[in-house]
């Protein structure tokens, strides 16, 4: 019995296979994501019950495409075939070598940067207030708009990150002594409603934002105290060459190379080995984002081979 | 019926590419932990030591101090975050290699390219 409760044939069909209407089914399938059948999820109940149902309709098609072997085994190896044929499990998002190219250039120049303020350290280049600071910053944060917009059209919004992070932890703090565990599990820094829903490269991309913040936010130690804000707004040349109070301006270069400064002890395949701990998370999240689509790119390689 | 022995046979080979698959992945994994997750671990708690120096030498003070403590921290939940989408690229793989097979051993049954 069909779904609208007739039995039998229904009107005549196109003897080949797949029937144009098949086609649009397994386009449809592949657009929603078969993984999501593989839940529990009602509303990937419906896809399937619905593709399983027009399957079935298109029994004409199938019998004469398929003659015989397949289809003696009755209607479920065919919607199994179909389903095995026309949809595949995508539980994250495929290699974006677009995406891969954006973060390892970001990590280059944000690492370069680094450099230029650990030798600026204690003057107006390096303030915050800086027009050439503030640029940079900005085109940073336009950076991670445009890698967000390729790491969220590319999602299959199949694992949803916070419940998998929540999961690894929940393993992982099985194995952390008692009074060394915290008393919440860490959480990301992304907003909770893409973390919820989204994967988590996607919820790295967009902790590139957190990144961004946290290293505004250290630049205040940067920052001259004896300029005031004007001297930056389309500054005269006298208010450039304002004279530093020797102190003040010692205890800012200290406070801002210590930023910039490298850490001893930290390893070689660190992200910020050589670099200071001012960039260290937004370094940490680009290499992440970096070695998952290498990772990526090796398993659509083999793909490819099969 | 030999169609359905076939097609046992064929979710036997998706089996066995999954194992060998899984097993790979497994490999992957470790190493990803060593490459990508423990460097930057050591790394945390080398800055940790590193704030504790400076504050210690009168480079920096109390807040900034802190303000470096917490940016440290804030690292580690992204760790997590990217061993975890390491851990789906693995299972992606080993699905991959599952469909992968069966299409192929149910093609090879039923004489259909799928």
């Amino acid at each position: 019995m069909f779904a609208d409760g007739s039995q039998g044939r229904r009107s005549a069909r196109s003897p080949f296979w797949p029937h144009p209407r098949g086609r649009a089914n397994l386009g449809r399938c592949r657009k929603q994501g078969r993984a999501k059948a593989l839940t529990n999820d009602a509303g990937a109940r419906n896809v399937l019950q619905d593709s399983v149902s027009n399957a079935v309709q298109e029994r004409d098609g199938f019998d004469m495409a398929l003659h015989g072997a397949a289809c003696a085994m009755g209607k479920a190896v065919c919607v199994g075939l179909l389903m095995l044929g026309g949809c595949s499990v995508q539980l994250v998002a495929p290699y974006n070598p677009d995406l891969a190219q954006r973060a390892s250039s970001l990590q280059a120049e944000i690492a370069a940067w680094d450099l230029t303020m650990l030798k600026t350290a204690g003057t107006q280049a390096a303030d915050p207030r800086n027009s050439a600071v503030i640029a940079t910053l900005n085109k940073w944060r336009g950076e991670r708009e445009a890698m967000l917009t390729l790491a969220i059209s590319n999602d299959p919004h199949t694992i949803p990150c916070a419940k998998a992070t929540g999961d690894i932890y929940a393993l992982v703090s099985q194995h952390i002594p008692a009074d060394l565990k915290s008393v919440n599990p860490p959480a990301t820094t992304s907003s909770d409603d893409l973390a919820s829903t989204s994967g988590c490269e996607t919820v790295l991309v967009a902790d590139i934002q957190a990144g961004i913040d946290a290293l505004q936010s250290t630049l205040q130690y940067c920052q001259l105290p004896w300029l005031t804000d004007a001297s930056f707004t389309n500054p005269p040349p006298a208010a450039r060459t304002q004279a530093a109070p020797a102190d003040q301006q010692m205890t800012v270069q200290k406070s801002c190379a210590a930023e910039f400064r490298p850490a001893p002890g930290v390893p070689q395949n660190a992200a910020e080995f050589g670099h200071g701990r001012a960039v260290s998370g937004i370094l940490t999240t680009l290499q992440a984002i970096t070695y998952i689509e290498s990772r990526k790119r090796a398993l659509s390689t083999a793909k490819v081979g099969l | 019926m030999a169609i359905l022995d076939d097609l046992q046979a064929a979710l036997k080979s998706g089996i066995a590419a999954g194992a060998a698959s899984a097993q790979a992945q497994g490999v992957n994994l470790a190493q990803d932990a060593l490459n990508a997750i423990e460097p930057n671990l050591k790394a945390v708690v080398a800055e940790l030591a590193a704030i504790a120096q400076d504050r210690a030498d009168g480079n920096i003070g109390d807040q900034q101090a802190k303000d470096g403590v917490t940016t440290q921290l804030n690292r580690i939940p992204t760790l997590i975050t990217e061993a975890t989408e390491l851990v789906a690229v693995a299972l992606q793989a080993i699905i991959d290699a599952v469909l992968s097979a069966l299409k192929a051993a149910i093609g090879t049954a039923t004489g259909l390219v799928i």
